[in-house]
């Protein structure tokens, strides 16, 4: 089979590639060990005409060898795609990696609170989001772009956030609530856009059969809204019987 | 076909092509009647913005004149072309074919940066509807590109209209139908369901919508379409012509170059008919995008129907590039024309013969005292 005859597939390097991979699988692709750098053959295991070729790339990445070309197609999440700005196609969404993007801040906080903070301060690992979110509201706003959001909130870097909810636990261990669900994050295949005629029905066959063979979704994420509080009082209240309310501990 | 041994050389070998390329496409554009106009780049904010989409304004570079002026830096040259005929031109025969090699000034996203300056090769026929006009530019962009030696490229032909008509037909407020056109446009027919489901929208405009973000040929879209709406007149009428377009495009020999594919809705906001792209599997930018503007003229002046379309030559230029440097590795063994230093007349009159029957030549000066 030429090179011509190849349809190339980046794969995210994410909590999410094992059930990419096993997705795949169950389409028929007999994928290697991915956990060694470089192409690795998978056969054309939906007879559409093309050898696939997998190999893997961070997770930010994957849109940019789309869009340019260098792989026909990969899976990226929705949040990196807002925020790298690329022109893919996403013909399919997968059934998992589904996460509400979230304004969290500690509890207590409403919009209203933060909006009369001199110097808001928003840390996130997703800035465009952030920033769309606040000039949207006409809230003047400085975006803190950080990887891990909970500790610039912990230690005063910043007064709020946006952030991916994969578990509510931390938000309720470090006593923080969801203010707004901004949006879902979805997975999705990406395709380049100047696909050739036969490259495309290649695709939408591979799209068919990942439709064919979708795994069951996971159970949606509980969401520690601040409305929620009144049945799960945070560590420092406790619940008075004779008044029906909280008290300080 | 273009012809990569003549290209004059330069410094850096894209300056040379650029030029060729760009005579290359003037010179198509001619052989269709289509004359080349000026357009200043330096336009008055005020008098130009009437044409541009708020994606177009906020990408443009805007200043003030001594004079107090607000001026903006030519973002699109199609807008500028269509001020210039209202303001200038009305009154001149219908249709009027104008043809340019003209700079934009646009934040346009690139590679880790944005480029700033792009030049645009395009036409515009400005003066009559429907299918005639619409073929006669799409045969002008196979031709330029054909020229040029390009082999592996498709268009992509859209309509704006039809899917107008079918966005309208959801009653999605405006904001919310950007929304369904992003997800069209990103082919995430998910996505359009999951909007349009929330608003409420009945099943079948459900249906047809998100059929114009499926990845399906555009036959079966247009299939799909009909066979969901089809008590809609307009819808039919519309589908209709877009097969009227494909037949003729196909009865000509171009099917397999040409292809209908209704999520082809890219482009500033003044497309009011077909819209198309040009694409390659090697290029990552689109290399040309055209489209029928009907309302854009009417901004100005009068309305007047019109349907044109850009190449981007840096586009172009990309992947021509790769060609060009091939073919001009190999002149370099029988061009070389050796001249004396010692008496360096016998090597300059072979240079001479060469060039005059137009060989090309490359003199390189042998120092015979050192070597004797």
């Amino acid at each position: 089979m030429t090179r011509s005859e190849r349809l190339r597939m980046a794969l995210p390097v994410s909590d999410e590639l094992d059930a990419i991979c096993g997705h795949l699988r169950a389409c028929g692709f007999g994928l290697p060990n991915l956990e060694m750098p470089g192409l690795h053959e998978a056969g054309d295991p939906i007879d559409c005409g093309y050898s696939f070729e997998v190999f893997r790339l961070d997770p930010a990445d994957v849109a940019t060898y789309v869009e340019h070309a260098i792989s026909h197609l990969g899976v990226m999440s929705t949040d990196l795609l807002r925020e790298s700005e690329s022109a893919v196609w996403r013909p399919y969404t997968f059934p998992f990696g589904e996460y509400p993007m979230v304004l969290a801040a500690p509890r207590g906080e409403s919009f209203a609170s933060l909006s009369t903070r001199p110097n808001l301060r928003i840390a996130s690992p997703y800035p465009k989001l952030a920033q769309d979110v606040f000039a949207h509201r006409g809230m003047p706003v400085e975006i803190v772009p950080v990887a891990d959001s909970y500790t610039a909130c912990l230690l005063g870097l910043a007064d709020a956030f946006v952030d991916r909810l994969m578990d509510p636990a931390p938000m309720y261990e470090h006593d923080f609530r969801v203010l707004e669900v901004l949006e879902h994050r979805r997975l999705k295949l990406v395709v380049n856009r100047a696909l050739g005629s036969r490259r495309r029905i290649a695709i939408q066959k591979l799209v068919k059969q990942l439709e064919e063979h979708q795994p069951e979704p996971p159970q949606s994420i509980e969401v520690p809204f601040e409305t929620a509080d009144e049945f799960n009082p945070g560590p420092y209240l406790e619940w008075d019987n004779d008044t029906e309310g909280e008290v300080a501990g | 076909m273009f012809d990569f041994q003549q290209a004059t050389p330069a410094l850096d070998r894209s300056v040379s092509l650029r030029r060729q390329v760009t005579a290359q496409a003037m010179q198509v554009f001619g052989g269709w009647g289509y004359r080349e106009i000026q357009i200043p780049l330096l336009e008055h904010f005020d008098a130009l913005k009437r044409g541009l989409d708020e994606d177009q304004i906020a990408r443009s570079f805007r200043f003030v004149d001594r004079g107090g002026n607000l001026m903006v830096l030519r973002p699109d040259v199609t807008p500028a072309v269509a001020k210039t005929y209202a303001y200038q031109l009305r009154g001149l025969p219908l249709p009027l074919r104008v043809a340019y090699a003209n700079k934009v000034v646009r934040i346009e996203r690139a590679f880790g940066a944005e480029e700033v300056e792009s030049y645009q090769l395009g036409a515009e026929r400005i003066g009559r509807k429907g299918l005639v006009a619409d073929v006669e530019v799409l045969l002008v962009v196979l031709e330029v590109l054909e020229r040029l030696g390009l082999r592996r490229f498709h268009i992509n032909l859209g309509d704006h209209k039809l899917a107008q008509l079918l966005l309208s037909a959801t009653g999605a407020p405006r904001r919310i139908r950007g929304e369904v056109e992003e997800a069209i446009l990103s082919r995430d027919p998910d996505q359009v369901r999951r909007i349009l489901v929330n608003l409420g929208t009945r099943s079948r405009y459900i249906d047809a919508t998100s059929a114009l973000a499926g990845l399906e040929g555009g036959l079966q879209q247009l299939d799909v379409i009909e066979k969901t709406l089809n008590g809609n007149t307009k819808v039919r009428e519309r589908i209709a012509y877009l097969r009227d377009v494909e037949r003729t495009v196909d009865e000509l020999g171009y099917g397999s170059r040409v292809r209908i594919d209704l999520g082809e809705l890219d482009g500033p906001g003044y497309y009011t008919g077909i819209g198309f792209s040009v694409v390659s599997e090697g290029a990552s930018r689109r290399i040309a995008r055209g489209g029928r503007y009907d309302n854009l003229i009417g901004q100005y002046g009068a309305d007047t129907p019109a349907v044109g379309f850009s190449f981007s030559l840096e586009t172009l230029v990309e992947l021509l590039h790769p060609k060009a440097s091939r073919t001009s590795r190999k002149r370099h063994n029988h061009e070389v024309v050796p001249v004396s230093t010692h008496s360096p007349a016998d090597g300059f009159e072979d240079a001479l013969e060469r060039r005059r029957n137009n060989m090309s030549t490359r003199i390189v000066a042998r120092d015979d005292q050192e070597t004797s």
